[in-house]
């Protein structure tokens, strides 16, 4: 009974997180973070907010901005990637790193809030349960492939 | 096969519920005098108003901890239903005539952002973010107000805050 409870909340977390990265991702592609300066707006705006001095001021001054194109294409192919992976369970413990990821460099980049740290650790939950193998396709590719470490 | 259609009924629902639930009146839309990001938590906006009904500034805070774990189900939820109202902690300075000088600091209020109707409800007054015109709640005009920049409004909350304004004096709460 609470195997069965805490597959169902695994499966329900995975899932629920795969939504939160498929608004995710629709907001990067209704933005055109791929092909427009719109990521450049937001990074260069969000260096108005922080401190000149800390880190993600560096981080984002020194690597991002002017880099922005190529973060752009990352951020919505990784958002994607996560959103798919998560809610197919496919590659689920690597989309949940994929996740941790993204989230340490939205940290990186002073976007960050208490709700960063939440995300985190339940990525975290879903690296460590194979959420995957619960109504997922990992469970499948991990029989016909065991010595895969794409699908554990 | 089975995963495949739980992740599409899964994704097939919420794009139907994103379809069904949005307010039917249309949004006060851009640009705006006053803009203030609704899903910002850690963001401090500092709001500069004078007119006849004197001098204030508004310092609108970031959100708590509780606050900010709950834009998780805001950004979630804005696909679903779009966000129409946000609260922020809010501190209230009464601004001496003319001068950066707080005569008094009225703090622990909140203030609703009004997303949809672009307004920011305080106490006993409402800022249009369309036209940044400041109203009494009764709708009397008390004259306007200036969104100032967030390293300008960071540097006046914390001189205010630090200048330790006299205790309340009687009067209205801007």
């Amino acid at each position: 009974m609470m195997r069965k409870l805490g597959i169902g909340l695994l499966v329900t977390l995975r899932l629920l997180y795969g939504l939160f990265y498929v608004v995710s991702a629709t907001n990067k592609i209704q933005r055109n973070y791929m092909f427009s300066d719109y990521p450049l707006k937001v990074f260069t705006k969000q260096m108005t907010v922080i401190d000149p001095d800390g880190l993600p001021a560096a981080y984002l001054g020194k690597v991002i901005i002017p880099n922005y194109q190529l973060f752009g294409w990352g951020i919505t192919l990784g958002v994607i990637a996560v959103a798919t992976g998560l809610l197919l369970g496919l590659c689920t413990r690597w989309a949940a790193l994929l996740a941790i990821f993204i989230s340490i460099n939205i940290g990186l980049g002073g976007f960050y809030d208490a709700s960063l740290i939440v995300l985190i650790a339940l990525a975290v939950l879903l690296v460590i349960f194979p959420a995957g193998h619960h109504f997922g396709l990992d469970k499948r590719l991990h029989r016909r492939h065991p010595q895969s470490i794409w699908f554990r | 096969m089975r995963v495949v259609l739980l992740g599409a009924a899964a994704c097939a629902a919420f794009v139907g519920l994103t379809a069904c639930s949005r307010p039917s009146t249309p949004q006060v839309a851009g640009p705006l005098a006053i803009d203030i990001p609704e899903l910002c938590s850690k963001c401090v906006e500092v709001l500069r108003c004078s007119g006849t009904g004197g001098e204030a500034v508004y310092v609108l805070d970031k959100k708590g901890m509780g606050a900010q774990i709950a834009t998780i189900w805001d950004y979630m939820l804005q696909a679903v239903r779009p966000k129409t109202e946000d609260f922020r902690p809010l501190t209230v300075y009464v601004l001496a005539r003319g001068t950066s000088e707080p005569q008094r600091a009225l703090g622990g209020l909140e203030a609703r952002l009004d997303v949809w109707q672009r307004r920011v409800e305080l106490p006993a007054a409402v800022i249009d973010q369309k036209t940044g015109s400041w109203w009494s709640v009764k709708g009397e005009p008390l004259g306007a107000c200036k969104h100032l920049s967030r390293a300008d409004g960071l540097a006046l909350s914390r001189t205010l805050a630090a200048a330790k304004p006299a205790a309340a004096a009687a009067g209205p709460t801007p």
